[in-house]
């Protein structure tokens, strides 16, 4: 073995097997050990970007959430603050936590000098003791409801005076325990103008019932005065005290007819106050029989006229007999005084139905009268002719009417100049109220 | 009321209104009935004579025209207490009144009146109805 010797030879191939093991190693350590290391800590990357991309999303999401908070608390400040009626936030103890103007206002104080009170210094002292025991039993078993809806509620205000309120309820479940929102109304003025709407209707009964009484007691106790005019008058016509030339008879005369006169008119008035102050309740009642009465009653003035009645089928309708007796009698009356100077008077009562009511006729072939007047001929006192021409005070009609409508019916002319004048009363087939 | 005979029937008014007391007796001065005519005026008045007409109607028929509007104790006051008192249930009682509205005459007919009569407007007229009551109440009738 020339120039190397076999020593160096072996050493060098452990040295080159070494090293090839070295590398083997090396690369078997990359393989097994860095590069699952490394794709470990690229994913960790990629994770962590991820997560701080999703943080922050979350932070921008708080942020804006943040902002949408404060402006729902700001709007919330501003409803509470601004709110038509007096807002308190009353805590578990029973002490004001928030309040707005609105609650100062009411009770005459700043909105600070609410916060931080209990809740009784606001109730009157006579009931602060039932206030807290309402107050425990609600917080214990709270449900949204209004109070003094139906019963009288006030409050204290700062000043000592009491404040009418209406008080609504609001329990807001928190997690300290339920906190209460209340918000109150003053009805102070809705109370006034209750009180005064109450006193004027009052006012208003009282002046009818005076108004009914006064027509019934003026007609009454007038027709006295006017009596003894008549007597009087009459017994020095008489002669037993002088006698009277021609021109005196005459004149006297006037005193009396006109006594006379007048007195038909009260009479007609107290009629017409009767309707209302003397009624009797509404029963159903045939008319037919009413219709008969009323045609023998102006029997006479029929036969006087002879007149042609014609009296079709009647209904039954809740009506004061007494009153559809007057009815008819007036309205039959009209037809036989208006009659027509040259014809004979033909009277046709009749009645047809639709589903609600009754609607009867009393047609007549009379005078008839221009159709503007056909509302006015319904006044008091109103008259179409003069006295000398037909006589009367103009109350019948107006009294009918009257009585149509305590039967809660409707009357009306349908009147045609020298033909006759129908005249329609419909009455309901059903009372609303019963007497 | 003096110069009657004992006998003679008794009509008396209650009616605080002097004019018709006037018209009731020239009426029964032209009718020329045999009646002791007297006016009372008042309720006070009325009342010092209900023994007086007790008295009376031991020997003669006596009967009262009774106004209905009188203040203080009114007719229908005075009619419930004079049907109560049994001693003057022989008293005719004929309602004087201003009204004959058919609801206060059967009012008064109800506590016991034996007539309700309006007051007429004349003294012709009144002469006629004070005849009535004097035939139908007064002259034939046991009292």
């Amino acid at each position: 073995m020339h120039g190397m010797p076999g020593g160096y030879v072996a050493g060098l191939i452990v040295l080159l097997v070494g090293l090839g093991s070295a590398l083997l190693a090396l690369w078997l350590y990359r393989a097994r050990v860095v590069q699952p290391l490394r794709r470990r800590n690229q994913a960790l990357q990629q994770q962590l970007d991820q997560s701080i991309q999703a943080r922050q999303t979350m932070a921008d999401q708080l942020a804006q959430e943040t902002t949408a908070t404060g402006q729902t608390k700001k709007r919330m400040t501003s409803i509470f603050e601004s709110a038509p009626n007096g807002m308190l936030v009353v805590n578990q103890e029973g002490k004001i936590t928030q309040a707005n103007s609105m609650a100062a206002h009411i009770f005459r104080c700043q909105p600070n000098d609410l916060v931080g009170i209990p809740v009784e210094q606001l109730v009157p002292p006579e009931l602060r003791a039932g206030h807290i025991h309402d107050r425990e039993q609600f917080q214990a078993k709270p449900s949204k409801r209004m109070m003094g809806a139906r019963r009288d509620l006030y409050g204290v205000r700062f000043d000592g005076s009491y404040v009418p309120l209406e008080v609504g309820l609001h329990p807001v479940d928190l997690e300290g325990g339920a906190e209460i929102v209340a918000s109150l109304v003053d009805i102070s003025q809705r109370k006034a103008y209750e009180e005064r709407i109450h006193e004027r209707n009052e006012a208003l009964e009282l002046s009818n019932r005076e108004l009914q009484e006064f027509a019934f007691i003026a007609s009454h106790d007038l027709r006295e005065p006017l009596r003894k005019i008549i007597a009087f008058s009459t017994l020095l016509q008489e002669g037993e005290y002088g006698q009277f030339n021609e021109e005196g008879q005459t004149f006297s005369g006037y005193i009396v007819s006109a006594a006379q006169r007048m007195r038909s008119l009260l009479e007609d008035l107290l009629a017409y106050s009767r309707v209302t102050s003397q009624a009797s309740p509404l029963r159903l009642m045939p008319l037919a029989p009413v219709l008969q009465d009323v045609l023998e009653d102006l029997q006479l003035a029929i036969e006087d006229e002879q007149a042609t009645i014609e009296v079709g089928p009647l209904p039954e309708v809740y009506g004061d007999a007494v009153q559809m007796r007057q009815l008819f009698q007036n309205l039959i009356s009209n037809a036989l005084k208006y009659h027509h100077p040259e014809r004979q008077p033909v009277i046709r009562i009749s009645a047809e139905e639709d589903d609600s009511h009754y609607r009867l006729r009393v047609v007549d072939n009379g005078i008839g009268f221009e159709p503007v007047f056909a509302e006015q001929v319904f006044e008091v006192f109103k008259r179409l002719h003069d006295k000398q021409a037909y006589a009367g005070t103009g109350m019948g009609l107006a009294i009918c009417r009257k009585i149509v409508q305590r039967h809660g019916g409707v009357i009306y002319a349908q009147p045609v100049v020298n033909e006759g004048t129908t005249m329609v009363i419909e009455l309901p087939k059903q009372v609303l109220v019963d007497e | 009321m003096s110069e009657e005979q004992a006998d003679t029937p008794i009509l008396l008014m209650l009616d605080d209104d002097q004019e018709d007391a006037l018209l009731v007796s020239t009426a029964l001065r032209r009718a020329q009935l045999p009646l002791s005519f007297t006016h009372i005026q008042t309720s006070e008045q009325f009342g010092a004579y209900l023994g007086q007409i007790e008295a009376w109607l031991a020997q003669r028929p006596v009967a009262l025209l009774l106004d209905l509007n009188m203040p203080g104790k009114s007719g229908l006051d005075w009619l419930a207490r004079l049907r109560q008192q049994s001693e003057l249930k022989c008293l005719r009682i004929i309602v004087f009144s201003t009204s004959c509205a058919s609801e206060e005459r059967l009012r008064t007919l109800a506590l016991g009146a034996d007539e309700h009569i309006g007051k007429p407007d004349s003294v012709a007229e009144l002469v006629t109805v004070l005849s009535a009551v004097y035939e139908r109440w007064i002259s034939s009738k046991e009292w």
